[in-house]
């Protein structure tokens, strides 16, 4: 399944929250949907969700107009909710029926849940007798009731412990293995680094960056090299470097300094130059950047 | 509309489990039980209560009097109140022996024609001094006769003439009606007020915590709102019916010691088709009441906002309420018969005109088929405020600027 998000536009009593945004999801690969706060991911993922109309622009599922009443959707809104005062089980069984499963189909997947995140003890209690995190796991439970094709979970990893967020990674990446097509937001980047196959940056409403991880992440670092010195000697091999060695910019994060080389300016004639200059380099490498950095890089650090 | 009947079995068992429903129930079904039983109650009471072994005597209580005059004697009273009353021979004692409490109140006899009370705290309503006051009218209009010659007791016994009546009601009795069209009347308020805020509290319960997105996009609004109203509508005719059963039992329990006159004031006009026509009407406009209800529910981000929500549409209720409270009185008014065309206020004002007086088919069908009409309506304009409101959050979004917002949408 491709879905394909086109020329999405949006505005709330005469302010535009969206700003022509398109980006395509691919079944079986991981897509984080990324951006600040108050970016427009909620927003997005809303119009998606047929939750209110976009002022213009289309949702295509296979190059189909794409309905979510149509499909089997799990959805897990960014505004969490269920019932506090019910039963967890009477209430995940009565969503499951509401999305079109029969009652026992819907009790059998809720139980499957439960188990699966280890709370088959509480399905008789009522949700508010559980933790914020156990109560997160019975919202994440109901977006994965009968089996969806298609999971939407906006900021899935807030309120999670890390070991939570192991779990719900675990079921990501095994939904995205049995072929399901999964979007997820975040502006947590360290949760969904290590399994996002594809990203799409959205900030003030825009697109700025939509693509594959791993090509994002080379062309990124395909002009910038890592050089590491004895840790309390940075700020001076950088001084070094900037009055040594010509066309670089010299950047640094907690583990090296970060060289971009500038106007075709090579590895070799690099390490060429700080050898001319004597200067001594105890690690050498390719720089890649983590998504933290791609996302502070693209849409600036604030609440990154 | 497959998943109406699932929100409808949902909703329903949630608020049927609810304690304070069950609570409620319970206590108000304890009060309706012990107010059938008031008459036997009193009859328990009566039968305790010594006869009183001479019914002519004038009761004016545990009272105390000071004859100041000389035109009236102690036996002249004695002969109209008993000889239970104390008299005193000063003011100042009597004075002091009701401050005390040791009587109830205290009679100064100034004139055979004037007199002063003595009472500690003066009550609403207070028979002594109106009852002392027929005895002192009494007594000198006897005096008078006699002193113009005329036999005081033939003028009385030419007084006492009875009037035999008889009345033949070729329509219906509004008198036979008033009990029964009181007692219905304000069950409907009740049904309608307590179960029209459910269901707004429930929509606006599923804002405040956000289950509201999950259920929109599982499911259609119609379905929601539907179901919803019916599962509330559903719940309040089944409490409604409990009442009713429990107050219908009690009857049956106590009947021996009912009045006849309170037997025909309840089920004088009780008739098939006028039950038809109460069941009929109620079960309509309480339907189109909750659908407002749960649309203005849906209007608030939070619970706590309902109450001004729904002001709007209590007040118009409270209105039905007053037409058909006034109606009571007359039945035939112009006022009521209005009412009863108005889909909001026919819901009280249709039953009590039918109760109480004789209404032809053709008002009836007009009427009905208005409120039906109106009822489905409000259900459709209802479902799009539903899912309008269901999603704006933040401040309370006004019914105008609803309605303004579905009209610009269509």
């Amino acid at each position: 399944m491709i879905l394909e998000i086109k020329g999405i536009n949006k505005s709330f009593t005469n302010k535009q929250i969206l700003h022509d945004v398109s980006f395509t999801v691919t079944s079986g690969k991981a897509m984080g949907f990324l951006g600040r706060n108050g970016a427009g991911k909620t927003t997005t993922i809303r119009a998606l969700m047929d939750v209110f109309a976009a002022d213009s622009g289309e949702f295509l599922l296979d190059g189909k107009k794409f309905e979510p009443s149509k499909k089997k959707v799990g959805y897990l809104p960014e505004e969490r909710g269920l019932y506090g005062k019910e039963k967890i089980l009477s209430q995940l069984i009565y969503f499951g029926t509401l999305r079109g499963a029969s009652h026992s189909e819907a009790k059998a997947s809720a139980e499957y849940w439960l188990e699966r995140f280890g709370l088959s003890y509480a399905k008789n209690q009522k949700l508010e007798t559980l933790s914020k995190g156990n109560q997160q796991k019975i919202q994440i439970a109901q977006a994965l009731l009968n089996d969806p094709e298609i999971i939407i979970l906006d900021e899935p990893f807030s309120g999670l412990d890390p070991v939570n967020s192991q779990v719900l990674e675990e079921v990501i990446v095994e939904s995205i293995q049995k072929g399901k097509l999964v979007i997820f937001s975040s502006h947590q980047m360290g949760y969904v680094e290590e399994f996002c196959d594809e990203i799409t940056l959205i900030d003030q409403g825009k697109i700025v960056l939509s693509g594959n991880l791993k090509e994002i992440k080379r062309d990124l670092g395909k002009q910038r090299i890592r050089v590491g010195f004895a840790s309390d000697q940075h700020e001076t091999m950088r001084n070094k470097l900037e009055s040594s060695i010509t066309q670089i910019k010299v950047d640094h994060d907690d583990k090296s300094l970060i060289i971009e080389l500038l106007e075709g300016k090579t590895k070799t004639m690099f390490l060429q130059e700080c050898m001319d200059a004597k200067i001594e380099l105890e690690m050498f490498g390719v720089y890649e950047p983590s998504l933290q950095d791609i996302f502070v890089k693209t849409v600036g650090d604030e609440n990154a | 509309m497959h998943n109406t009947s699932k929100v409808f079995a949902f909703e329903l068992r949630s608020i049927l489990s609810k304690k304070s429903v069950k609570v409620t129930t319970l206590i108000m079904a304890i009060v309706i039980f012990a107010a059938t039983t008031i008459p036997t109650l009193i009859a328990v009471f009566d039968k305790e209560t010594p006869i009183d072994p001479n019914p002519a005597l004038i009761d004016i209580g545990n009272a105390g009097i000071v004859i100041t005059g000389e035109n009236l004697t102690k036996d002249e009273l004695v002969f109209f109140i008993g000889d239970d009353v104390a008299f005193y021979d000063d003011e100042s004692q009597l004075k002091k022996d009701v401050e005390e409490g040791i009587r109830d109140s205290g009679y100064v006899i100034l004139t055979p024609t004037s007199f002063k009370s003595i009472l500690k705290n003066k009550e609403m309503y207070t028979a002594g001094p109106e009852m002392l006051k027929a005895v002192l009218q009494s007594i000198q209009i006897d005096k008078n006769l006699a002193l113009a010659g005329i036999d005081p007791i033939a003028v009385k016994n030419a007084s006492n003439v009875q009037v035999a009546m008889s009345e033949e009601v070729l329509g219906k009795d509004a008198g036979e009606s008033y009990i029964i069209s009181y007692i219905l009347m304000f069950a409907v308020y009740m049904l309608v007020i307590m179960y029209g805020s459910f269901v707004s509290t429930s929509v606006a319960r599923e804002k405040d915590n956000r289950t509201m997105e999950i259920l929109i996009t599982s499911t259609k609004p119609d379905a929601l709102i539907v179901g919803k109203v019916l599962a509330n509508g559903v719940a309040g005719l089944v409490q409604f019916g409990l009442l009713i059963t429990t107050g219908l039992v009690g009857y049956l329990l106590n009947k021996a010691n009912y009045p006849e006159f309170i037997d025909r004031m309840i089920f004088g006009s009780l008739s098939f088709d006028a039950i038809l026509v109460f069941l009929v009407f109620t079960a309509l406009g309480y339907l189109l009441y909750l659908f407002v209800y749960a649309s203005l529910g849906s209007l608030v981000s939070k619970v706590e906002d309902v109450g001004s929500s729904v002001s709007i549409i209590t007040m118009l209720f409270m209105v039905a309420y007053l037409i058909a409270s006034i109606g009571m009185n007359m039945p035939n008014s112009l006022m009521i018969k209005i009412g009863s065309y108005v889909p909001f206020t026919a819901i009280l004002s249709m039953p009590i005109r039918y109760f109480m007086t004789a209404v032809p088919l053709y008002e009836l069908v007009i009427s009905l088929v208005l409120m039906a009409l109106t009822t489905y309506g409000l259900a459709i304009v209802s479902i799009r405020i539903y899912r309008l409101g269901s999603l704006s959050y933040g401040n309370r979004m006004s019914l105008v600027k609803a309605i303004k917002a579905i009209l610009a949408k269509s």
